[in-house]
């Protein structure tokens, strides 16, 4: 009896193989290598690689407020990061991260500067209809999929041109605010997330600390997003590896012909998963818009989204792994900008040492394990036999 | 020193005088990972004789079979036809040199022609197109000369799996081959469809052709073989004659131990129905109507077993019942009332244990752990789960409970894919028979699976029946079938044909029942 159930499963794009072999290894080597390439090309154009590299670290960490600035750019990278592992580990490939992305930052920006609550009413409840924005629109990728089997590759694409072209109408049209810019209005000083620093000094003054030990302007322009951020990193983390739902989003994942098998309903988990993605993103955009930005403007994104799927792959799809290479990458898109003022060495060369990243890891990843095995125990053989 | 011939096969100068045998394979040795699957394995073929190579699963004799044939090759050892050393860079240059495999899982496009697939990857053409009817007499031609029937222009899709592997088998025979290797080919046949291979078989030797079969079942081996070299665990234990060898002796050769080839159980005492199904139709993947009106009774008490040729609605019957499949029309009585099966996870509330006949694809996930894998059905409920919470402490308990009950060797937190066949069987065998079902749907429980363990998953199934379960037993395996059977159901074409009692029916009229052909019902 030969199985006939066909899921049209993203082999294509190789959700498996990462799923069914974890291995930080391979980040981190492939991390080098990405580096090492940089290097040469660096090396070509004529510049100092290790000066560029200096500057580029210099950048990104050297001071407090750059440091602010690395880590607050590191946080819509986190939880697209997390929107797109997500989904991965259902077996998922949730492409349209930037969509959910923009559709929670209109709403969001759309809604923070009518509101005028308490601030510990207002902050929960614009981030919470961000995230229900988001997820709304990974609703519709997940239901085509579990309904009509419609690749969800495809349509959560689709998904997010139309979300490019729906907010670019909105910001242009019924929400832009007075003035030549097409974007929203300003959310209002009370609506805003505060910054690290206020709330350090806050809890600071609180404990009887005066002002001096803990400055205001710690960390730069560094908000609360990041403790959020990590709070849904420890929350995906849990959900996925101490809870029913969890277990069912892994199997699935893992093998879904078995997943059926162990009663999971599949579509119904298909819709949910990509909801719950969406809404993961759809938090990045409202976080975006509540910490750094306080308007949506129709260059809004520099495509997190998208990003976040590399970070996704490279933090081998752990929630640990993923808040990491959101790190990694914040200090290379930080450290690059002032690399290039400083240096005066091309961005450019910070984007391929990205995209080197991503190529190496998926080149490993196309390489089974066997295959190194292989060919250390070929290698072994000879010498043995050249010994002999 | 070879040289390279037809830039595949390298021939090197002869080493030995006098006769030399058709191929002889010189201490091969091979490794995958840390499994040493042929350790200097001699293996000596000649024209004009079947040989049979047996071993359990696992013991090397497929991957001696994939280097003679170019698929693999050899980390060590020669391979010499007619005295002369070869080396083969892949299958092609193999069928060149005149060896020839017809491998277990047919390797035929289901929506081409019977021609096309005998012709494939080397058509006739004219003009740099295929020249559709030169293809056509050619196969016809092969026919007659072969002595089979079959129709050039029928789809793969459409033909018996007899003649899916009559294709094969021409696929290979059209090369001109010298040397045959034919894997495990009488898994999917019926007994007279097999009797039918083996005479086309004996007729292919008369004509000089050496023939290599791989098998595991013994009567068979000693029935037709000129020659039996058995293989465990990667090393030949004996290469022989048949003789006077019994099957228990031969068993013993492959496993290495005694062995008991009778199934010792009590007779049924069969109870209340269990399960009444009242003519069941279902679809299969592509929309064809896969069961037609089935008709089953099972009851307490009793091993219901299901003999039929694969792809007779089988899939589909076991599916509707785990509650993977919606039937499509019919109507179901569970425990005599009249149900609708709306889930997997209701039909499990039910008490239906279901082990599937591809465990490592349905029955287990091989990248998770033993206990893991123990919870795959029931990781919602308590103990293991607690609303939402899973509870890893219970379900570390529940893994070393089944590993200990069900002599399972293996650690909780082993991965299902580092376990032996075996044992990942009894992983889920002990998940499916912790705690006495209503119904098991056992589906070839035992494939794949090697001599011991198949008489533990044996031993379970009736220590369930008595317990208490009924059984729906559904294997292409007619021992495995006669042995645990109390009632056996032949099915055909999406419906129960025939009842028989196993002990009053022979494999000639359950052959004939499982191909179509009607006779009269001896037993209900």
């Amino acid at each position: 009896m030969r199985s006939s159930s066909v899921w049209l499963w993203p082999e294509c794009v190789g959700t498996r193989p990462l799923l069914s072999q974890s291995r930080p290894a391979a980040s981190v080597f492939a991390l080098l290598l990405a580096l090492a390439s940089g290097a040469v090309l660096l090396l070509i154009a004529g510049h100092e690689p290790l000066a560029a590299y200096s500057a580029l670290l210099n950048g990104a960490a050297g001071s407090d407020s750059r440091l602010g600035e690395t880590l607050m750019n590191a946080v819509p990278l986190i939880l697209t990061g997390l929107a797109v592992g997500v989904a991965f580990r259902a077996g998922l490939f949730n492409i349209g991260a930037e969509g959910q992305l923009l559709m929670g930052a209109v709403v969001t920006a759309g809604l923070a500067p009518t509101l005028a609550l308490p601030w510990f009413l207002t902050l929960p409840l614009l981030i919470v209809v961000g995230g229900l924005a988001g997820a709304l629109w990974a609703f519709v990728p997940g239901l085509l999929k579990a309904r009509l089997g419609a690749n969800e590759v495809i349509s959560s694409l689709m998904m997010s041109y139309i979300a490019f072209y729906v907010t670019e109408y909105l910001v242009v049209n019924p929400l832009k605010a007075e003035g030549v810019l097409p974007a929203t209005e300003l959310v209002p000083e009370a609506n805003r997330l505060p910054r690290m620093g206020d709330v350090l000094s806050g809890v600071g003054q609180s404990l009887g600390l005066s002002a001096e030990e803990i400055p205001g302007d710690f960390l730069g322009r560094l908000h609360l997003g990041l403790p959020i951020a990590l709070l849904v990193a420890l929350g995906t983390s849990y959900l996925l590896w101490r809870t029913v739902p969890g277990f069912a989003i892994r199997i699935l994942g893992l093998n879904p012909e078995a997943a059926t098998y162990g009663g999971v309903r599949v579509g119904r988990a298909i819709i949910l998963t990509m909801m719950l993605s969406g809404a993961i993103a759809g938090l990045a955009g409202a976080i975006q818009v509540l910490g750094v930005n306080y308007r949506m403007s129709s260059t809004f994104s520099p495509g997190f989204g998208f990003t976040g799927i590399a970070v996704a792959l490279l933090g081998n799809i752990t929630p640990v792994g993923i808040v990491l290479a959101a790190v990694l990458f914040a200090v290379l898109q930080t450290g690059g900008q002032v690399m290039q003022r400083s240096a005066e060495i091309p961005v450019a060369i910070v984007t391929i040492v990205q995209a080197l990243v991503i190529f190496f890891v998926a080149v490993q990843l196309r390489l089974p394990r066997s295959y190194l095995y292989v060919w250390g125990a070929r290698l072994r053989a000879r010498a043995a036999r050249w010994r002999s | 020193m070879t040289v390279p011939v037809s830039g595949e096969v390298s021939l090197g100068a002869r080493t030995s005088g006098g006769p030399s045998p058709l191929v002889r394979m010189r201490s091969i040795s091979r490794r995958f990972g840390h499994v040493l699957a042929n350790d200097s394995v001699d293996l000596e073929l000649d024209s004009g004789e079947v040989h049979a190579v047996l071993g359990e699963n696992g013991a090397g004799k497929s991957t001696l079979m994939h280097i003679l044939s170019g698929s693999l090759r050899p980390d060590d050892g020669i391979i010499e036809l007619d005295g002369l050393p070869v080396r083969f860079a892949n299958p092609r240059a193999a069928i060149i040199a005149g060896i020839g495999m017809v491998h277990q899982h047919f390797k035929l496009v289901p929506t081409m022609s019977v021609a096309a697939n005998i012709m494939l990857n080397d058509e006739p053409s004219r003009g740099g197109l295929v020249d559709e009817r030169a293809a056509r007499s050619e196969v016809r031609e092969l026919c007659t000369r072969f002595g089979l029937d079959l129709d050039p222009d029928a789809r793969i899709r459409d033909i018996s799996v007899a003649a899916q592997q009559k294709v094969e088998i021409l696929k290979v025979l059209r090369r001109q081959v010298r040397l045959l290797i034919l894997d495990e080919p009488t898994a999917v046949l019926t007994p007279q469809e097999v009797r039918d291979l083996f005479r086309f078989l004996e007729g292919l030797v008369e004509g000089g052709t050496g023939i290599v079969l791989i098998t595991h079942k013994l009567s068979e081996a000693l029935g037709i073989a000129d020659r039996l070299t058995i293989l465990r665990g990667g090393r030949v234990v004996s290469s022989r004659t048949p003789d006077d060898l019994t099957p228990s002796q031969l068993a013993k050769l492959m496993v290495g131990r005694d062995v008991l080839l009778e199934v010792r159980r009590r007779p049924a005492t069969s109870g209340e129905s269990v399960l009444a199904m009242r003519d069941v139709r279902a679809v299969d993947g592509r929309g064809v109507e896969a069961l037609r009106g089935l008709d089953l009774d099972i009851r307490a008490r009793e091993v219901l077993g299901v003999a039929g040729v694969d792809g007779n609605g089988q899939q589909q019957l076991v599916e509707i019942l785990a509650g993977i499949r919606v039937a499509t029309g019919g109507s179901i009585e569970w425990l005599g009332e009249p149900i609708q099966i709306g889930s997997v996870a209701e039909q499990m509330r039910r008490g239906i244990a279901y082990i599937p006949e591809d465990r490592q694809q349905r029955g287990l996930i091989m990248d998770l752990d033993v206990r893991e894998n123990l919870i795959l059905r029931r990781f919602r409920d308590e103990p293991f789960a607690h609303r939402l919470r899973l509870r890893p402490t219970a379900i570390e308990q529940h893994a070393r409970d089944v590993i200990d009950t069900f002599q399972v060797r293996a650690r909780p937190t082993d991965a299902a894919r580092n376990l032996s066949g075996g044992n990942q069987q009894k992983v889920v065998v002990g998940r499916e028979l912790k705690g006495v079902p209503r119904l098991l749907i056992a589906a070839q429980p035992t494939r794949g699976v090697d001599v011991g363990a198949t008489q533990f998953v044996y031993d379970q199934l009736l220590a369930a029946r008595d317990a208490g379960a009924a059984i729906l037993l559904v294997s292409f395996d007619l021992d495995e079938l006669f042995a645990l059977s109390d009632r056996l159901a032949v099915i055909y074409e999406g419906r129960i044909v025939e009842t028989f009692d196993p002990r009053a029916v022979d494999e000639e009229q359950l052959g004939l029942a499982m191909a179509g052909v009607r006779g009269n019902a001896t037993f209900a």
